[in-house]
């Protein structure tokens, strides 16, 4: 970025700070500013131009340092731009890409790319055939997710949300996908949170974190998720599948709502200004599954937002629904009767996900499905406290053990092939004896197992592998007695 | 209107006549002085003298109390609404200079403007100048600098052939 001095004798164009408004300036002078062109101040800051007004320009600020009246400034000529490269994997950065910890000496990327840009064209795009392993066994069976889907994962606070986002990242991280985890206007102590669980979980070196606190600028704040997604496309580019969360975009448009009530632009449904919808919709659509070179390579975003009292039905919260290919529904209700993760398997959504799943996993699907509707039915008849025949003790008894099934703890991660072993072996009855505590042992047993044996890995492998549908995985199953015996 | 504009070159000037246009017109119906006595008072002998002219030229009898405010008036507007040129020497310039600048200026830019003059020896000659969001800088200064950069790449042309002779 060229300091005021070069920009000032470069373009020739001079402006004077007339007015500030918190996170808006307006500027006298600049005859020839461009609406998202980047202009210096004299004290060395930057800001955004957001309007041209008749004789004045109206510029977001970036810096939290308060801006005189009377303060030169200077056009840059340039887009607002972040520099990307593999030396940003393993950071914790800004917005504008400086590292947040500014004791740790970074080599700073060379190349660079504007943050804000229109969506890649439909003919470079290719159908999502991919499944997005989550490490979460209610989502990949149930609320399977796809390489290059967006999927909103929705609930109210302290629901879960963050620590689902989390391991979903955990679990691409070993896969080898690149980890992009945007924090909109958290608290610095939340950002310290998700260092620590990057770090623990040794993830670290494979996630980037862009992270902007609830004390920075608006226009910070608001340019966060704009400048993960411009780091995703970059590893996109180079041919590698990404998985980015947006941590959230209900308080995204809050900042946004801030900034154009500030620039007194009309207020809208809610206060929130027209364009809110674009302002989303435009971040989203940059991902997807894309054609690179002669391959392919995804994009795939977890949207979280957060709802109030359970309503969905919330402005912003219906806008990403309609932008995204599914929600992830976590239920308070749930939440507080002890299910981890209290995801809602009935008001749970995927659109694309689906596709991607193998036979084994669309079997499962169904009869789990079945299943648990079944419960439901007869949970709510043996309330009245009539005498329940076999068939429905059995009901309940199956619902039971596929609920503590799917009982997970936020530390966990699960492999798909152990999901489908492990149902496989709770569909046969293996468990009937040893009942839900038996169960959850014997699956921690055989997870551990599975990601630090190789003999195991390859048993458990070559069972899903040779099975064409769930009846053939529960028949080889059956006879394959312990899997964890190696 | 032109005439009296003459006078203000700097926006000292524009300054120093908006503060006597916003006295006079405090006081204009408020005094039992005649508005002679009034610009006896509160201006000084140069301004007068102008004003007295002004009035005259625009046919507007000092005993007029209700024409003198919407001459005022309207001086005082086109006095807000001159343009600035912001210009930064460095030295100190006399009266006749600054005439000389402001005349030259508005002969160029066809149209009265009023000169922000600002003083930072460090640029060492010539000027830097504003107008209407335009930067021009056309100080000694710049000009030294680039002469010294175009110099340094002649000169690292010149260190890098002494290396090769030291090869050779």
């Amino acid at each position: 970025m060229k300091d005021f001095e070069t920009c000032l004798k470069e373009i020739g164009e001079v402006g004077y700070v007339e007015q500030t408004r918190d996170s808006l300036a307006y500027i006298s002078g600049l005859p020839n500013a461009a609406p998202f062109e980047l202009v210096v101040l004299e004290s060395g800051e930057i800001a955004q131009v957001t309007l041209l007004h008749a004789d004045l320009v109206e510029v977001l600020l970036f810096s939290k340092t308060k801006v005189k009246i009377g303060t030169k400034v200077a056009r840059s000529g340039e887009s607002l731009s972040l520099p990307v490269g593999e030396e940003l994997l393993g950071q914790t950065i800004d917005p504008l890409g400086f590292p947040l910890d500014k004791t740790k000496v970074v080599r700073k990327p060379k190349a660079s790319r504007p943050i804000d840009i229109a969506p890649t064209g439909i003919e470079k795009r290719k159908l999502i055939t991919k499944a997005c392993e989550t490490g979460v066994t209610i989502v990949d069976l149930i609320v399977p997710l796809g390489q290059g889907q967006r999927e909103l994962v929705i609930g109210d606070r302290k629901t879960g949300k963050t620590e689902f986002a989390l391991q979903a990242l955990f679990s691409q991280a070993k896969l080898g996908s690149v980890c992009i985890f945007a924090s909109i206007g958290q608290s610095v102590l939340h950002v310290k949170h998700l260092e620590e669980y990057l770090t623990k979980h040794n993830i670290a070196k494979h996630t980037i974190l862009v992270a902007s606190s609830s004390s920075d600028p608006a226009g910070m704040i608001f340019l966060t998720p704009y400048s993960a997604m411009t780091i995703a496309e970059f590893f996109r580019d180079q041919g590698r599948d990404v998985i980015v969360v947006f941590d959230d975009l209900t308080t995204h448009a809050k900042f946004y709502r801030e900034i154009a009530l500030l620039g007194r632009r009309f207020p809208g449904r809610n206060s929130y200004p027209s364009d809110v919808f674009s302002t989303h919709a435009r971040l989203l659509e940059r991902g997807g599954n894309f054609v690179v070179g002669k391959g392919e390579a995804s994009i795939t975003c977890l949207v979280i937002v957060e709802t109030v009292l359970s309503d969905i039905t919330g402005y912003i919260q219906t806008n990403l629904m309609s932008i995204t290919d599914g929600h992830i529904y976590l239920d308070t209700d749930l939440f507080y009767r002890g299910r981890r993760p209290a995801i809602h398997p009935f008001l749970s959504v995927t659109r694309l996900g689906r596709q991607t799943q193998g036979k084994i996993a669309k079997d499962i699907y169904r009869e789990v499905m079945a299943a648990l509707t079944l419960f439901e039915k007869t949970q709510r008849f043996a309330r009245f406290g009539a005498e329940l025949s076999e068939g429905s003790r059995l009901a309940l008894r199956i619902g039971q053990f596929l609920l503590a099934f799917f009982e997970q703890s936020h530390e966990a991660v699960f492999p798909l092939p152990v999901q489908l072993a492990s149902f496989a072996m709770l569909w046969n009855g293996f468990w009937r004896e040893k009942g839900v505590a038996g169960m959850k042992s014997d699956i921690g047993k055989l997870n551990t197992l599975y990601q630090t044996n190789e003999k195991v890995k390859r048993k458990v492998d070559s069972l899903i592998r040779t099975s064409a549908s769930l009846n053939e995985l529960l028949g080889v199953i059956g006879k394959a007695q312990n899997l964890w015996q190696t | 209107m032109d005439d009296i504009l003459q006078h203000v070159h700097t926006t000292l000037d524009r300054d120093e006549l908006k503060k006597i246009i916003v006295l006079l017109l405090a006081s204009l119906f408020q005094e039992k002085k005649s508005f002679q006595e009034q610009l006896e008072g509160v201006v000084g002998i140069s301004w007068k003298a102008r004003l007295t002219d002004f009035f005259a030229k625009e046919g507007v009898a000092l005993s007029d109390r209700a024409r003198i405010e919407e001459k005022l008036t309207r001086l005082q507007k086109m006095l807000e609404s001159l343009p600035v040129v912001r210009l930064t020497l460095a030295f100190d310039p006399p009266t006749h200079a600054i005439e000389a600048i402001a005349s030259w200026l508005q002969a160029t830019i066809r149209k009265p403007v009023v000169l922000d003059i600002t003083q930072d020896h460090t640029i060492l000659g010539g000027a830097r100048i504003e107008f209407e969001g335009r930067y021009l800088d056309g100080s000694l200064r710049s000009k030294l600098e680039k002469v010294f950069e175009e110099g340094r790449e002649g000169l690292g042309g010149l260190g890098e052939l002494g290396r090769l002779g030291k090869q050779v």
